[in-house]
């Protein structure tokens, strides 16, 4: 079509689709993706708990992970270190036609995002708290997830004014004065925060003060400290609950139009390949 | 066929062209400057170019900077190119890519493959100001950058045209297109490129205004719809019918280098701005906290770093196309391919510099969001990598088995930016190389290197590391299933690709360095600091362990980012006077 294929903006988030285990039926994911161009998945530990934690079969699935893997001492962190890659490499194996997760290769940026080494049609993120596991993957750009115990206790703790800007103190102010639970509306922003800095690859490194949200009853962007617009369409945010959990997430949409193809066996183009094996061919003989 | 490029006699040399359009364009974050941020920042928001920065490009002559010396033009070589662009790209990339280098992209194809007639029709074109533009054909994974479904159908002893394609810059401004078409051939030979001036097209045709996107909204981009009888003589075919992907992989080569070395300017006034943010007076808000100083620090030295590494390695694929036009196909891909790698995450690494002031949309400091979104659209996204990946994979294997660890290392003229380039013959361009010089610089120092200081042990120890890679990804590469057509597929091959082009960076940084700590014409360059600091960030996306550095290493890159900043000189290998 001439007149341009521009995706609705901000993108639009759908809602998490729960990954029992391994072999669960990954068509929501897929359709996700294809249609939305984003799609979160959620998982247990309990349930990608690696069987085998020291068996070959983990250590091909890991690839170049599994030396990180052997190298983290606590049981229980290099148990939930295995179960997220698993779960990444599944989706996004599952996700662009891989045969084999294993064949995936994670890899990650100065700050520890990962990314998939070689296949940027899709963007991918990370998110663990307690048994939950939280994966995002878009094909619009970037993503960042963030997942917090809804019981974490933030405002209480004062936590308010090291990550807030001036503009939030004074929607949680009335929040509390409204008689609404502040923690809440702060865990919100929290995750909110934490997904963005994660999509744009800061982490923590860039101040959470240095930006914010706005109220959850109107579209959401990035803030300045003022309360004044800092972000446009291009980012699209995301919260809800997922049982006893808050979660967000941050998409940015790079503005190329909707990506037709994300499959790896349809990822080279036959016709170049075909010049170039030619070229190649007739230098040899 | 083909215009060679050579040195003229008579014109300005480059510095001296360079620091006229420096003048011409001011300084930009003044707020009087009719070119400067400010206007530039005003004319985004109208999603338009800005009027006065094209009179000044037009009274500078910048469309004969396209055109071949053997034309009537001021174009030698691609490198000049790069360095009389840098200062538009540096203030603007929307001016850049819409002004101009979607003009030399359209005019390259026809300087590669015209007729005598069609060279001497686009340079008359060009020199009275014209535009040219340019239709490529869809690639893989395509988004609407690059979607295309132009057809060429042969029909009474021409072509008739038909189909769409959504997006081409300066459609309604052009006085030329190369319009890339698909014939009723497979394979190979599957396309042609037609020549056409739309004003002439003799049928029903649509020009329909693409939406002004998220980035370079003031370019002109159009979409093209053929309806029913647009037949064209076969006079019009840009080269012989069914040369269009040919024509297409040798014309990445030069785009994809540019487009890459091009980058490098937004991100080396992005790093002037975040400086400007941090140390100057005057840009933080009232009442703001001073940042950690020592972050804050990092975060510049990290992106000097990243902007000199990626340099390199745009530095070696532009006087490649020059020196080793054979082997140029393999780094134009790498380059274009780390392009978002690198310099895309360099903006946001800034970010912690600039803080709240990231979401500014005014002024000197507006520019910077601009620049982060405008960058996006170079890259192409995903279907500009992958692009990148379909030149790269299917010469891996036979580079893997014949050339790493055999071939001869590139000649040092390769590394130095000062040294003289022969002529440069579009018809040398291989779409495909058997060969690779550059990994063989990588091979070469590992085994000479110095090891009598701290920082060159440290050094060594990282050009030992990096070899190894290599040596690695040679396994790798030959270990994996061949399908039937040669070329593997999947993730696993995907990935190798992505970690050769980040070898080919390591080789490129090595390369510099050791052809400028033979000499003193940099000594900034010449000193380890900077390299090692380069390896080091290329080990670690390769997720290598990565030695500890002396502290003297980030003391020595921070304090040239602070000497560059206050004398007013570019962040990138050439080290150029700039006015702002």
């Amino acid at each position: 079509m001439a007149g341009g294929t521009l995706p609705e903006l901000p993108p639009v988030i759908p809602e998490a689709r729960l990954i029992r285990h391994r072999d669960d039926d990954w068509s929501p994911v897929v359709a996700d993706l294809a249609t939305q161009g984003t799609v979160l998945i959620h998982a247990r530990l309990p349930h990608w708990r690696p069987p085998e934690p020291e068996g070959p079969e983990l250590r091909r699935l890991l690839g170049r992970d599994w030396s990180k893997y052997l190298d983290i001492a606590h049981e229980q962190l290099r148990d939930r270190f295995a179960a997220t890659r698993l779960l990444l490499k599944y989706a996004a194996g599952k996700s662009l036609g891989a045969g084999d997760p294993a064949d995936v290769e994670l890899s990650y940026g100065p700050t520890g995002r990962p990314y998939l080494r070689g296949c940027d049609q899709v963007d991918v993120s990370l998110s663990h708290t307690d048994d939950l596991l939280l994966v995002g993957l878009t094909t619009r750009g970037l993503i960042g997830v963030d997942a917090e115990r809804a019981d974490r206790q933030l405002y209480a703790k004062g936590m308010g004014r090291h990550v807030c800007t001036q503009d939030e103190m004074r929607l949680l102010a009335e929040e509390v004065g409204r008689g609404r639970d502040a923690n809440q509306a702060l865990l919100r922003l929290w995750t909110l925060k934490e997904a963005y800095s994660k999509a744009i690859a800061q982490g923590m490194a860039f101040r959470f003060t240095e930006f914010g949200f706005g109220p959850d009853d109107r579209p959401v962007q990035v803030n300045r400290p003022d309360g004044t617009p800092g972000t446009g369409q291009e980012w699209g945010f995301r919260t809800f609950g997922l049982d006893e959990y808050v979660v967000s997430a941050a998409v940015y949409d790079a503005g190329f139009g909707r990506l037709r193809h994300t499959d790896f066996d349809n990822m080279l183009d036959e016709e170049a390949v075909a010049a170039i094996a030619e070229e190649l061919a007739r230098q040899r003989s | 066929m083909g215009t060679a490029l050579h040195r003229p006699t008579g014109e300005l040399a480059v510095p001296e062209r360079v620091a006229r359009l420096e003048e011409l364009l001011g300084d930009p974050t003044e707020p009087a400057n009719p070119v400067g941020y400010t206007r530039l920042l005003e004319a985004d928001r109208r999603a338009e170019l800005c009027h006065e920065a094209e009179g000044l490009l037009d009274e500078f002559g910048m469309s004969a900077e396209y055109v071949p010396t053997a034309l009537g033009g001021r174009l030698d070589s691609v490198d000049t190119l790069v360095r009389v662009m840098r200062p538009v790209f540096r203030r603007d990339v929307s001016t850049g890519m819409g002004y101009g280098f979607m003009s030399f992209m359209g005019a390259s194809d026809v300087w590669m493959a015209g007729t005598e007639r069609q060279r001497a029709r686009v340079a008359e074109l060009l020199l009275a100001g014209g535009k040219v533009s340019i239709a490529q054909h869809e690639t893989a994974h395509s988004n609407d950058l690059v979607r295309s479904e132009i057809r060429a159908t042969p029909a009474g002893g021409g072509f008739l045209l038909g189909g769409t394609k959504p997006m081409i810059n300066n459609l309604a401004r052009a006085g030329a297109v190369a319009l890339f078409c698909r014939g009723h051939e497979q394979g190979s030979r599957s396309h042609s490129v037609m020549l056409i001036d739309p004003a002439e097209l003799p049928g029903e045709f649509t020009v329909r205004p693409y939406p002004p996107a998220v980035g370079m909204r003031g370019c002109q981009w159009a979409g093209l719809e053929l309806g029913a009888g647009n037949w064209v003589s076969r006079d019009r075919l840009l080269g012989p019918e069914g040369s269009g992907l040919t024509t297409a992989l040798r014309s990445f080569q030069i785009s994809r280098t540019l487009a890459a070395a091009l980058a490098v300017g937004a991100v080396d006034a992005s790093l002037r701005i975040a400086v400007r943010c941090q140390y100057e007076d005057g840009s933080r808000p009232s009442g703001r906290e001073a940042l950690d100083p020592q972050r804050t620090a990092g975060a510049l030295s990290g992106a000097f770093v990243d902007l000199l590494l990626f340099d390199a390695l745009a530095m070696v694929a532009t006087r490649a196309v020059h020196l080793l036009p054979g082997q140029t196909s393999l780094y134009s891909a790498a380059v274009k391919y780390l392009l978002p790698r690198v310099l895309g995450t360099t903006m946001y690494d800034l970010s912690i510099v600039l803080g709240s002031q990231l979401y500014v949309r005014e002024g000197t400091l507006g520019a910077f969001q601009k620049h982060l979104r405008d960058l996006q659209v170079i890259t192409l996204g995903h279907a500009g990598s992958v692009a990148c990946q379909a030149t790269l994979l299917p010469q891996l294997r036979g580079l893997a088995r014949h050339s790493w660890f055999n071939d001869q290392e590139a000649p040092p003229e390769l590394f130095r930016p000062g040294d003289e380039l022969g002529p440069f013959r579009y018809q040398e361009l291989d779409i495909a190389s058997g060969h690779d010089s550059l990994a063989a610089v990588l091979v070469a120092v590992a085994s000479a290197l110095p090891g009598n200081t701290p920082l060159l042990r440290v050094f060594a120890t990282l050009v030992r590391e990096l070899t190894e890679e290599l040596r690695d990804l040679r396994d790798r590469l030959l270990a994996l299933p061949v399908p039937a057509h040669g070329t593997p597929v999947g993730p696993g091959a995907f990935a190798l690709s992505e970690r050769y082009s980040l070898v080919l960076a390591a080789a490129a940084v090595v390369g510099v360095w050791w052809w400028h700590q033979q000499d003193d014409r940099d000594p900034f360059l010449a000193s380890p600091a900077w390299a090692v600091l380069a390896l080091r960030k290329i080990a670690r996306a390769l997720g290598a362990r990565v030695p500890e550095l002396p502290a003297e290493c980030q003391t020595r890159v921070h304090h040239e980012v602070l000497a560059r900043f206050g004398d007013r000189r570019s962040f990138d290998l050439y080290n150029t006077p700039v006015a702002g």
